[in-house]
C-alpha cells in the first residue's frame, strides 16, 4: 500500500544540508538554478522572541551549516569589515518562518486512503510536492514549515509529517519529520457504508482497541511510538463532544494528544476549564475566516486565557496565501494574546508539530528559517520582504523572486531540465 | 383519534340507538347535588340546575325543584356547560373546494352526520361544533354550529349561517400576492355586481312605474341600491353582501405574523370588523399586539408551543403561545390537537396545559366554553350555565382540568346524549382491564350490572363489525386527510 | 486575571455569550464545591416517596448531596437552605430505562458546511415555510432516518414529518458529532456488542436538557435497533457537571427482535459474491434476526472454549467475548421486541441460551400476558400514545396497541416500568404516568413504575429512585401533583444540586 502511494524517495535532509556550499556547486552543475549563498548576519529592526515578544533592533548571526549562531544586539555588535553576508533590515520585522498545522499544503488528493479503517501505515510526508503550488505560495506568505496531516477518512487516520515548504537541494521534498504524529479522528468523514466504521461509536471503538493494544505493548509499533515519547498523538474531532469522547483512551493511556477542533473550541474550553493547563492540552485551531461566527473566533483566545498550547490551521493554499495569517488576526481580534499569537504561529507551533528542537524560534542552534515583515506579522497589511529558510534567501519581495532550487520561478513551474 | 376509532368495532348505529330510542325527553330535568362550574359567575358547591324544555331556567345552591322535574343525581361529580370546538373541518367531506372563492358553499352540504369525529367530539365532552372549512381558500363557504349528534344535518344543527371563512394566508400552490390580488377582487367584484344590479333594480322600478329614465346613471345606481333586496342577489354575492351587513362573521385565517396585518386591514376596509375572528397559526403570536389593538378575538393553533430556531445561534425557540395572547389581553379560543399524542386531543387537557404555564384557570375554562361561544355569535345560548341558555350541561367525575377526571354524561338542549356506562366503544377500548379488573379501583370502573348486556352487545355486533370496521377506518382516513388541510 | 482581561475585549455581544457562559460554569463549580457540607431542607405538602407511599407535609432532608431523611415533621437543622413552595409536591427523579436520544439534529447539521448539511438547511426552509402556513413539506428519511437514507417527501400542510414528527415532536439537539450515515448503533457488523453508545452521544446535547426539564434524573441511554445484537447502554444523569454524569458507562447489551435491523438498517441486501460488507449484511427476514442471534450466542459459546468461529455472519471476536459474559450472567442483555412474535422468539431464544433478559417496548404484551408471567419476566413498557412518532409510527404493531396493556401487566405481577423513549417535556415520561393512572392504574403504581422499578430494572436502586436515607439526593419539586396535567416540575435536584430552577 506504502509503496503505491509514496511518489519519491524521502531522505532526511538532516546531515546532507550541513555540507552545503558543495552540494550548491554539485546542483548547480546538475543545471538547475544556483541556490543563492548563505547570509552569515541577519540584522533587523525587531526580532521575535521565544515568548512571542519583539526584542528591539537584534543581529542574527548565523553559522555556515545554516543555524543559528547567536542573537545579539546589533548595536553592540557594529558590523565590523560589514562581511559580505550580513542582510540588513533595519526597519523591518524578523520571525522565524510561519509554521501551519493540520495542514494540507503540497497534498494535493493524495493523502486519503479508504480502503481501511485503519491506514496509521501511511505517512502524508511520503506523498508531499514541494513543487505543489500551495507549497511555493505558502512559502512566499511566510510559511517555511508545515504539518501536513492525512486527510482523515478513517479513524486511525495516518501519520501526520512536517515538511519544509521549499524544497531540498536537487528539488527534493525536504520532510523535517517524517512520522511526526499519529492521527486519530472521530470527525464525521471517517464513517464508511462499506468497511465500516458506520458510526461514532464504531469508530471510537477501533481507536480503544488501538490505544488499549499499544498500552499493553501489542499492536502496531508506530502507535506505541505515537503513545511513547517518539512521536505524538493528534486526535480531530468536528465537535467539542467529538473531543471529549475521543480523549478517554487517551486518558486512560496517560497520554495529552494534540487536539484538533474547529468551531467548537469555546465550547470545549469552558467545559475543559483549568484542566487545560493542569494537563498541558495543546490545541490546533481553526482554519478561520471571516464569516465564523464570534463565538467560533473567541475560541483560541479563552483556551489560550486557561493556559492551552495553540496552534493553527490555516488552509493556505496558492488562491489564498493569507489565510494563516489573517486567522490568526480574527482570533486575536476576539481576545487572543498578540504574543499567544506569535507563538502559535511559530514556537507553539514548533511544540506541536515536535520539532521544536530545530525549528520555530531564534536561539541559537535552531535552522535558520527566518522571514523579514514589513510589520507585525499579525497586522493584515503586513508584507513579506525576504524569507530565509537555512540562512539562504528563498524569496525576497524586492525581486519578488523565489530562488529554490529546481524551481523556476519566472515560468512558475519546476525547472524543466 | 385514531385509537380511539380503530379498536372500537361497535357499530354507530347502536351507540345512536341509544338516544334514539329513548323516550322524548322529560319536560324538566334538574341536576342535583352537583359542584357546578358555571364559568360566568361562581362555582356553586352541591348546586342545583334547572332545566324546562331544553333551557336553563334556574341556577343555584337553593332552587326549589318543581314535583314533576326529572332529578338527575350528581353527587359528588362536577356539572359544567359542554365544551365548544370552534374550529372543525372534520366531519366534512371535503375540507376545502378547489375554486379559491366560493362564498355560495354551505358546509351544511357536506357534513357528515355519522363521521367518528362527532362521535369521539361527544365522548370527550364537547356539545358543539363550529364546522367551518378549512384554511386553504382565498373566501371558502359559510359555517355552521352543529351538536355532535344526530341522524341528519338539521337535526344537528344549532346554529346554520355563522361564518364565512377568509384567508390571507395563501393556498397551496399560490401566493401572497395572488392570494390578496383574489381577495381584493372578490369584493371589487361585489361592489361592480351590486352597481350593475342596483342599476337594473331602479330601471326596473321606473319601467314598473311606467316612468321615463330621469337620472344619470350614478344617480339611478344610487336610488336602486335602496331597492335592492336579498332575493335580489344571486348565490355568488348573497353571502358577502351579508358579511358586511354584518350578518355574518369573517374567521380568516393568518397562518403567519406577517399576515396578520392583510387581515385586519380587509376586515377594516370592508366594514366586518366586528364579527372578525383570526385563526392563527404559526408565528402568528408575535402580532399579538396588534392584534390586541384591533380588539379581535383568536383561535390557537392545536399546537400550542410555537417552536422555531435562532437563525444565528441555531438555539432552539420555544414559545408557548396562550401566554403571549393572553399577556396581550386577546381573548382566545382553544382546538383540541388530535395529531398530537394522547392526551392533547382532549380540550380539557388543552387547558390544563394553560394553567400549567401559569394562565389563570378562569381564562383557561372561559378558552374552551365561553369564548368560542361569543365568537360564533352564540354567547346569549352556549357557553356558560346561565339562567335563558341551552341545556347543554356536562356531568363530569371530577374537575375539568384533571386527566383523569371523565365525561360521565352530556346532555344536549336538556336531553341525554351521551352516557359512559353505556358507551359500548369506550368499554371496548378498556376491555381488556374490565376483564382482569373485577371492580377493584380506578376511575374507568365499570357498572358491573352492565357489564353482561355490552358483552352481548358486542357478541352482537361482531359479525358485522369487520365491515363496519373497514368502512369507518376509511372514513377514518378520510377524516385524517381533511384534519390536514 | 489575565482570562477576565482577554474576555473584556471580545466585544459586547461576544462577552455577554461567553461571559455568561463562565460566569455559570465557575458559579456551578463553586456551588458543586460547596455541595459536601451544604444542607437543605424541602418542605412539600405531599412526598412521594416513589415506592408507593406518600407522607403528607412532609420534609426531605439533604445533606452533602445525599437524602440525610425524610418524614412528616423532621426538624430542620440551624444553617439549612429551606426550599417551600405552596401547594408543591416532591418525588424521586424520574428514571428513564429505555431512552432514546436523537442522533443528530439537522438545524446543527446545517450549520456544518457539508453537502448534508445544505441539505439540511432545505429542509430547514422547508419547515419554515411550515410554520408560515404556505405549504408544508415532510421530510421522511434525511438525518434523521435510522437508515441514514436521504430522500425527501413532499406532501400537504398539516402532516407532520413521520420521522422525526416535525413540528409537533421537534427533534432534539445534536446526539453525536456524526452527521454522515448517522446512526447510534455501529452496525458494520449484525453483532457490535463490544462498542458502546456512550461513544456515540453527546452528553452535552440539549436533548439532556429537556429530559431534566421534564423531571427525568438518570436515564439509560440505549442504542438503536439498526443491529442485531446492538451495542452496549450506558446509565447518565441528565444534568450536573458533565464529566460526573455517567453513572454506568457499560451497561446491558441490547438486542433487537424485531424488523427493525432490516426495515431501517442501513438497507440490507443479500451478499453476492460472498462479499459481506454493511451494505449487503444479513439478515433480512425475520427468520435471518434470531439466525444471527442464535449463531452469535453459539460462537460466543465456541469462541470461549478456544474453538474457532467462522462463516459468513460471524461477529467480531471482540463482541463474542461480550456475548460470552452474557451467557454467564455478568453482564445484562435486553431485548427489544414490539409484536407477539417477536417477543415469543425472545423468549425462545432466551431458553434456548439460557439468557434471562429485560424486554423492550413489548407493544403487543397484551397477547402474551401469561408468557411473561410465566417467564418472570422485566419489561420497559412503553410509550403509552395514541399517534405513534418517529419510525415507530409506520409500525403496524403500534397501532394495535392497547392502553390497557401496562394495567394489565401490573395485574399480572409483571415486574414493569413505563417508558417515553423518545417523547419529552410535554409528553415525556410524567406523562406517560398520567396516561397509566387514566387507563385505570393507581397513581402510586404508575410513579413507580418511572422510579423506584426502572431502578431496580437497572441495578441501580441502591443509588436513586426513591427517597430514602442514604440515596442520593435526586428530586423534583412539582407545582401540584406530580400526575396533574396542570402542574409541572418547578425544582429538579440532582445529587443535591438544583439543575432546574422554575420558579
Amino acid at each position: 500500500m506504502i509503496g503505491t502511494q509514496r511518489k519519491r524517495p524521502v531522505r532526511r535532509r538532516r546531515g546532507l544540508g550541513r555540507f552545503g556550499a558543495g552540494l550548491i556547486a554539485l546542483s548547480a552543475c546538475a543545471g538547475l538554478a544556483p541556490a543563492s549563498e548563505r547570509a552569515s548576519e541577519i540584522v533587523a529592526g525587531k526580532v521575535l522572541q521565544p515568548d512571542g515578544t519583539w526584542r528591539e533592533s537584534a543581529a542574527v548571526r548565523l553559522d555556515r551549516s545554516g543555524r543559528i549562531a547567536s542573537v545579539t544586539d546589533s548595536d553592540d555588535q557594529a558590523p565590523r569589515g560589514a562581511s559580505a553576508g550580513a542582510h540588513v533590515y533595519r526597519d523591518a520585522y524578523l520571525t522565524p518562518g510561519l509554521i501551519e498545522l493540520a495542514s494540507q499544503i503540497g497534498l494535493a488528493a493524495n493523502a486519503s486512503e479508504q480502503t481501511s479503517p485503519d491506514q496509521m501505515d501511511l505517512s502524508a510526508g511520503a506523498v508531499f510536492d514541494p513543487f505543489d503550488r500551495d507549497s511555493i505560495a505558502a512559502l512566499r506568505a511566510g510559511i517555511t514549515s508545515a504539518m501536513i496531516v492525512p486527510t482523515p477518512r478513517a479513524p486511525l487516520a495516518g501519520r501526520a509529517s512536517v515538511v519544509r515548504t521549499a524544497p531540498g537541494e536537487g528539488g527534493r521534498a525536504d520532510v523535517v519529520k517524517l512520522d511526526s504524529a499519529g492521527v486519530f479522528s472521530v470527525a464525521p468523514g471517517v464513517t464508511n457504508t462499506l468497511f465500516g466504521p458506520t458510526s461514532r461509536a464504531g469508530a471510537m471503538g477501533m481507536i480503544r482497541d488501538a490505544v488499549g493494544q499499544a498500552r499493553r505493548g501489542e499492536g502496531d509499533a508506530f502507535i506505541r511510538a505515537a503513545l511513547g515519547r517518539e512521536a505524538g498523538c493528534v486526535v480531530i474531532g468536528l465537535t467539542a463532544d467529538d473531543v471529549f469522547t475521543i480523549l478517554g483512551p487517551f486518558e486512560l493511556a496517560g497520554v495529552v494528544p494534540t487536539v484538533v477542533l474547529r468551531e467548537e473550541t469555546l465550547d470545549l474550553a469552558l467545559a475543559m476549564g483549568e484542566e487545560i493547563a493542569e494537563t498541558g492540552y495543546r490545541f490546533i485551531v481553526g482554519q478561520f475566516g471571516l464569516s465564523d461566527r464570534p463565538e467560533t473566533l473567541a475560541g483560541p483566545g479563552v483556551l489560550a486565557g486557561f493556559g492551552g498550547v495553540l496552534g493553527f490551521a490555516g488552509g493556505t493554499s496558492a488562491d489564498d496565501p493569507d489565510a494563516l495569517r489573517r486567522g490568526v488576526a480574527l482570533a486575536t481580534r476576539y481576545g487572543l494574546d498578540p504574543a499567544a499569537a506569535r507563538r502559535a504561529l511559530t514556537s507553539d507551533a514548533a511544540r506541536i508539530a515536535g520539532v521544536a528542537d530545530r525549528l520555530g524560534s531564534i536561539e541559537r542552534g535552531r535552522d535558520a528559517d527566518l522571514v523579514v515583515w514589513s510589520h507585525d506579522p499579525l497586522r493584515p497589511d503586513a508584507r513579506v520582504i525576504a524569507v530565509y529558510v537555512e540562512g539562504r534567501r528563498v524569496y525576497a519581495a524586492e525581486t519578488d523572486a523565489a530562488t529554490i532550487d529546481g524551481w523556476d520561478d519566472r515560468a512558475g513551474r519546476r525547472q524543466q531540465r | 383519534m385514531n385509537r380511539l376509532g380503530i379498536i372500537g368495532c361497535v357499530a354507530t348505529a347502536a351507540f345512536c340507538a341509544s338516544t334514539a330510542n329513548a323516550a322524548p325527553p322529560p319536560e324538566r330535568v334538574a341536576f342535583t347535588g352537583g359542584t357546578i362550574l358555571p364559568i360566568v359567575g361562581d362555582r356553586i358547591e352541591n348546586g342545583t340546575v334547572l332545566v324546562e324544555r331544553g333551557v336553563i331556567v334556574a341556577i343555584g345552591g337553593e332552587v326549589e325543584i318543581p314535583y314533576d322535574a326529572f332529578e338527575v343525581d350528581c353527587t359528588g361529580l362536577v356539572i359544567m356547560p359542554g365544551m365548544i370546538h370552534p374550529h372543525s373541518s372534520d366531519g366534512l367531506d371535503v375540507a376545502n373546494e378547489a375554486l379559491p372563492v366560493a362564498p355560495f358553499l354551505d358546509v351544511g352540504d357536506a357534513l357528515d352526520p355519522s363521521a367518528l369525529f362527532f362521535e369521539n367530539a361527544l365522548r370527550e365532552g364537547i356539545t358543539s361544533v363550529h364546522v367551518i372549512q378549512a384554511n386553504n381558500t382565498v373566501i371558502g363557504g359559510v359555517s355552521r354550529v352543529v351538536h355532535p349528534i344526530g341522524l341528519s344535518v338539521s337535526e344537528m344543527t344549532a346554529r346554520a349561517d355563522v361564518a364565512l371563512k377568509l384567508s390571507t394566508s395563501p393556498r397551496r400552490g399560490s401566493d401572497r400576492m395572488v392570494q390578496m390580488a383574489q381577495l381584493r377582487e372578490a369584493f371589487l367584484a361585489l361592489d361592480d355586481a351590486i352597481a350593475k344590479l342596483a342599476e337594473a333594480k331602479y330601471e326596473e322600478k321606473l319601467k314598473e312605474d311606467e316612468k321615463p329614465m330621469d337620472v344619470g346613471p350614478a344617480e339611478a345606481r344610487e336610488r336602486g341600491m335602496a331597492l335592492l333586496e336579498d332575493r335580489d342577489y344571486d348565490e355568488l354575492h348573497l353571502n358577502l353582501v351579508r358579511l358586511r351587513r354584518g350578518e355574518l362573521g369573517a374567521w380568516i385565517y393568518a397562518g403567519a405574523a406577517m399576515d396578520v396585518a392583510p387581515a385586519l386591514r380587509v376586515a377594516r376596509d370592508q366594514g366586518f370588523h366586528e364579527q372578525t375572528v383570526l385563526v392563527i397559526d404559526g408565528d402568528a403570536h408575535l402580532a399579538a399586539r396588534e392584534i390586541a389593538d384591533a380588539g379581535v378575538r383568536v383561535v390557537l393553533p392545536s399546537q400550542l408551543f410555537h417552536r422555531e430556531r435562532d437563525p444565528i445561534s441555531g438555539e432552539l425557540i420555544e414559545t408557548f403561545v396562550p401566554t403571549v395572547f393572553h399577556e396581550a389581553g386577546v381573548t382566545f379560543a382553544l382546538q383540541p390537537n388530535p395529531s398530537d399524542s394522547f392526551a392533547e386531543r382532549f380540550l380539557n387537557y388543552q387547558a390544563a396545559l394553560l394553567v400549567r404555564h401559569g394562565v389563570p384557570r378562569q381564562v383557561a375554562l372561559e378558552s374552551i366554553t365561553i369564548n368560542p361561544a361569543t365568537m360564533m355569535g352564540m354567547g346569549d345560548r352556549v357557553g356558560s350555565l346561565e339562567v335563558g341558555k341551552d341545556a347543554n350541561i356536562l356531568v363530569l367525575s371530577g374537575d375539568p382540568l384533571d386527566f383523569n377526571t371523565r365525561v360521565e354524561s352530556v346532555y344536549i338542549d336538556g336531553a341525554l346524549a351521551y352516557e359512559r356506562e353505556s358507551d359500548t366503544r369506550l368499554q371496548e377500548l378498556l376491555r381488556l382491564q374490565r376483564r382482569q379488573d373485577n371492580g377493584a379501583s380506578g376511575p374507568a370502573r365499570s357498572n358491573n350490572s352492565n357489564n353482561s348486556n355490552s358483552n352481548n352487545n358486542n357478541n352482537n355486533n361482531n359479525d358485522d363489525s369487520d365491515d363496519n370496521d373497514r368502512a369507518r377506518n376509511g372514513r377514518n382516513d378520510a377524516n385524517n386527510r381533511s384534519n390536514q388541510e | 486575571m489575565n482570562l477576565r482581561h482577554q474576555i473584556r475585549r471580545f466585544g459586547a455581544a461576544l462577552a455577554c455569550v461567553a461571559g455568561a457562559m463562565l460566569a455559570t460554569d465557575a458559579h456551578a463549580q463553586g456551588q458543586n464545591r460547596g455541595d459536601r457540607e451544604q444542607t437543605i431542607a424541602i418542605k412539600a405538602d405531599t412526598v412521594h416517596l416513589g415506592n408507593g407511599e406518600t407522607i403528607e407535609n412532609g420534609v426531605v432532608l439533604i445533606v452533602g448531596g445525599k437524602i440525610a431523611g425524610v418524614g412528616p415533621g423532621l426538624a430542620i437543622p440551624r444553617g439549612a437552605t429551606v426550599i417551600e413552595v405552596e401547594r408543591s409536591s416532591v418525588t424521586p427523579g424520574l428514571i428513564d430505562a429505555y431512552a432514546r436520544l436523537e442522533r443528530v439534529d439537522p438545524f446543527d447539521a446545517a450549520r456544518r458546511e457539508s453537502g448534508r448539511g445544505r441539505l439540511a438547511e432545505i429542509v430547514r426552509r422547508m419547515h419554515g415555510d411550515h410554520e408560515t402556513g404556505a405549504f408544508a413539506c415532510t421530510c421522511t428519511g434525511f438525518d434523521l432516518c435510522p437508515a441514514g437514507h436521504m430522500h425527501f417527501e413532499y406532501e400537504v400542510d398539516g402532516v407532520t414529518c413521520p420521522l422525526c414528527a416535525f413540528p409537533n415532536h421537534m427533534p432534539m439537539e445534536a446526539a453525536s458529532g456524526l452527521v454522515s450515515t448517522a446512526s447510534l448503533t455501529e452496525s458494520s457488523s449484525e453483532v457490535v456488542a463490544h462498542t458502546s453508545v456512550l461513544d456515540s452521544i453527546n452528553l452535552r446535547g440539549a436533548d439532556f436538557d429537556r429530559l431534566a426539564g421534564g423531571g427525568v434524573t438518570t436515564v439509560f441511554v440505549s442504542p438503536d435497533s439498526a443491529a442485531v445484537i446492538g451495542p452496549r447502554g450506558a446509565i447518565v444523569r441528565t444534568g450536573g457537571p458533565v464529566r460526573g454524569r455517567v453513572v454506568e458507562e457499560q451497561s446491558a447489551v441490547q438486542a433487537a427482535m424485531n424488523s427493525d435491523t432490516f426495515r431501517f438498517g442501513p438497507g440490507n441486501n443479500p451478499p453476492f459474491r460472498g462479499f459481506v460488507t454493511n451494505q449487503t449484511r444479513r439478515p433480512n427476514t425475520r427468520m435471518g434476526v434470531t439466525w444471527v442471534f442464535r449463531k452469535a450466542f453459539y460462537d460466543s459459546a465456541r469462541h470461549a472454549e478456544g474453538l474457532p468461529v467462522s462463516g459468513a455472519d460471524t461477529a467480531p471476536l471482540a463482541a463474542l467475548d461480550v456475548l460470552h459474559r452474557v451467557r454467564v450472567g455478568e453482564v445484562p442483555l435486553r431485548v427489544h421486541a414490539r409484536q407477539k412474535n417477536d417477543i415469543e422468539s425472545a423468549f425462545r431464544m432466551g431458553r434456548e441460551f439460557g439468557l434471562s433478559f429485560t424486554l423492550l417496548e413489548a407493544t403487543e404484551a397484551y397477547e402474551l400476558i401469561d408468557l411473561l408471567k410465566d417467564a418472570d419476566a422485566t419489561v420497559v413498557f412503553g410509550p403509552i400514545e395514541a399517534d405513534p412518532t418517529g419510525p415507530r409510527r409506520f409500525t403496524p404493531e403500534a397501532r394495535r396497541g392497547r392502553l390497557g396493556t401496562f394495567r394489565e401487566l401490573l395485574d399480572a405481577g409483571v415486574r414493569t416500568a413505563l417508558t417515553a423513549q423518545d417523547l419529552r417535556d410535554e409528553n415525556g415520561l410524567a406523562r406517560q404516568a398520567m396516561y397509566a393512572v387514566w387507563s385505570g392504574v393507581s397513581p402510586g403504581d404508575a410513579l413507580r413504575a418511572v422510579t423506584l422499578t426502572p431502578a431496580e430494572i437497572l441495578g441501580i436502586d441502591d443509588r436513586v429512585g426513591s427517597i430514602e436515607a442514604g440515596k442520593d439526593a435526586d428530586l423534583v419539586v412539582w407545582s401540584g401533583e406530580p400526575l396533574d396535567p396542570t402542574s409541572r416540575p418547578l425544582l429538579v435536584l440532582i445529587n443535591g444540586r438544583v439543575e432546574v430552577d422554575r420558579r
